[in-house]
């Protein structure tokens, strides 16, 4: 049975060299459709870990409101600071802003003491606002972070200590507390300038900040807070957590009291990834309806080639029957002489783009196998005296 | 390798209706014989032959091939070893050359490769086939000479009985001669059972014993 397998292949060239044209350009569009969505799942990753996911401390209305004296506590729960509150959240979270303000008189003028933990929490500070935040060689940004006693002050302030000839390059500072009645008289270094319009607001650090009120033995407080998600994956888990301390963003809801006795919400900002993701994820699903159509017509295709292939040399089984050829024979010539031809046209393809696909292409070879099987045995089955008459 | 049929009957289920091909056939067929079933077309002569060929098994009475019925054989086995069959069309696989087609029931007796040959070579000289038309294709042949290697099969595959079924239907009356006298000598000279379907009045004349078929009888 061997050599009749070899000779058919050998004679019916043109037949063995399309079946293994064709079963690697099957495996070449199956590799193809695996390799693009592979690619299109890395994108996918790549896009939904880039869109920012935003958190931020608001009333229970869901107005972020200028005062909405968020305490210590809910603070560390961002930053991490304090033993005795879950650091689960600070592990999510970074970029954490946080802005606490305390008003204070000079020169008969009311002022505002805002600390910050980043120029990028007030827009006051952006360069196209005029802010000069970076002239001070080293006064970076970043200064924001630390526990340097600096300052960025209104341009128009510094106009005023210039006329009043006082040091340009230090704003002296007394505050007192309206809640212990103590007083507070420092130095900051100014290290920068805005431009803003009837601005009457000093910047400096939070934790600089901090130092202060806490030296006055007040109680810092911030104003808002606001955080990016660390890793996108983390959503679920940063809202289970959230909704142990906060209340949700509705004005209707009733939410958690928070440990400071406020009820402070926590609105997650992930529309854009929910957007974003949805997206992908529909063009991904067209991607895998469409790779599927693909592979049940390839696959279509091969069984039909194969049942026709098989139609064709009806004769030739008749005859093997009729000389006694056994079924499984008769099955294993034919079998074999398609796996030749198709498993080397699966290597050629496959080869190609390492593989990848191995899941699909052994269900291409059991389903082309199967109806190969199907079809010979309907063919070994069919009564032999019928078909030759028929053949006849 | 006698043959018997004893009340053998065939239907089969047609385009329209259930066809009794053979209706109630008793005979024995003896060794070293050459017999000729004769009839119109559609009497039951081929489906008569393709059951002694175990192809089927009568819907009524029984075939006994060498004293055994056709139910109790293996029939792939009883066709490699004790009947062989030669059709008018069913004769040779198109891509395998003469040497190949020759060969082909011996490798299903997995035969060793050498014995094959001979064996084939063999039987190619008693067709009076020449060597060089071991390479061909039996497209390269003419009809007579496709028949003479569908015999030169059968001769290699040894079987007792031989059933052929229109041998020379596509032939010359000097092929058909031939051939004839080859089926013929197969009987006389090796105590073969040959059987030969035919409507060919100069096969008649050479066979040893005449049946006729009528509407799946013989009469």
């Amino acid at each position: 049975m061997r050599y009749y397998m070899w000779a058919r292949i050998r004679k019916k060239a043109q037949e063995a060299l399309a079946a293994v044209l064709f079963a690697a350009g099957i495996t070449l569009v199956l590799c193809r459709l695996e390799s693009s969505t592979d690619a299109a799942k890395v994108e996918y990753e790549q896009i939904v870990s880039r869109i920012d996911v935003s958190c931020t401390v608001t009333n229970l209305a869901g107005d972020r409101s200028d005062r909405l004296d968020i305490f210590a506590d809910t603070i560390s729960l961002f930053t991490g600071e304090r033993d005795y509150v879950s650091k689960d959240m600070a592990g999510l979270v970074e970029n954490v802003q946080i802005k606490g303000s305390t008003e204070f008189y000079w020169d008969g003028e009311k002022y505002t003491l805002a600390g910050i933990t980043s120029a990028r929490v007030d827009s006051n500070l952006q360069p196209e606002n005029g802010c000069t935040i970076f002239w001070n060689e080293g006064a970076e940004e970043s200064v924001f972070g630390g526990n340097s006693s600096v300052c960025i002050i209104p341009k128009a302030l510094m106009k005023q200590l210039k006329e009043q000839e006082l040091p340009e390059d230090s704003f002296s500072l007394k505050l007192h507390s309206s809640y212990f009645e103590t007083e507070y008289e420092g130095e900051l270094e100014i290290v920068g300038t805005y431009q803003g319009k009837n601005e009457k607001t000093i910047y400096c650090p939070w934790v600089t900040y901090v130092e202060i009120i806490r030296s006055m033995g007040d109680y810092e407080r911030a104003d808002s807070l606001s955080a990016t998600l660390r890793c996108n994956e983390d959503l679920e888990l940063l809202r289970v957590i959230a909704a142990e301390w906060f209340a949700t963003p509705d004005a209707n809801a009733v939410g958690l009291e928070t440990k400071d006795g406020y009820y402070l919400a926590l609105d997650i900002n992930d529309s854009l990834l929910t957007q974003a993701k949805q997206s992908l994820e529909n063009s991904m699903t067209l991607n895998h309806i469409a790779a599927l159509l693909v592979f049940a017509l390839s696959t279509g295709v091969g069984v039909l080639v194969g049942f026709l292939m098989i139609r064709s040399r009806r004769r030739e089984i008749a005859l093997m029957r009729t000389l006694g050829t056994r079924d499984v024979q008769i099955y294993g010539s034919f079998a074999l002489e398609q796996m030749v031809c198709i498993v080397l046209g699966i290597a050629l393809g496959g080869a190609y783009f390492r593989w990848q696909p191995l899941m699909e292409l052994a269900i291409f070879v059991g389903v082309y196998f199967s109806g190969l099987s199907a079809t010979l045995w309907i063919f070994l089955h069919k009564n032999l005296i019928t078909s030759i008459k028929e053949d006849e | 390798m006698p043959i018997s049929l004893n009340n053998v009957s065939y239907s089969y289920k047609g385009k329209y209706q259930t066809v009794r091909a053979v209706d109630g056939v008793s005979y024995d067929f003896e060794p070293g014989k050459c017999y000729a079933i004769i009839g119109k077309s559609g009497s039951g002569k081929t489906t008569l032959l393709s059951l002694m060929a175990g192809l089927d098994l009568p819907t009524e009475g029984e075939i006994l091939v060498d004293g055994k019925s056709t139910k109790d054989w293996d029939r792939n086995k009883m066709r490699r070893d004790a009947v062989s069959v030669i059709y008018q069309n069913y004769n040779l696989f198109p891509l395998l050359t003469v040497q190949e087609n020759i060969q082909y029931p011996l490798s299903l007796k997995k035969m060793p490769k050498k014995e094959m040959t001979s064996l084939a070579l063999e039987v190619r000289k008693r067709v009076e086939l020449p060597e060089a038309y071991d390479k061909r294709l039996p497209r390269h042949l003419s009809g007579g000479e496709q028949q003479r290697v569908a015999i030169a099969r059968t001769l290699a595959q040894g079987c007792k009985i031989i059933l052929a079924d229109e041998p020379t239907g596509n032939l010359d009356s000097a092929n058909t001669r031939n051939i004839v006298e080859i089926l013929c000598s197969l009987a006389h000279d090796e105590g073969c059972t040959v059987i030969i379907v035919t409507h060919d009045t100069s096969v008649v004349g050479q066979a040893d014993i005449v049946l006729q078929m009528k509407d799946g009888s013989l009469i």
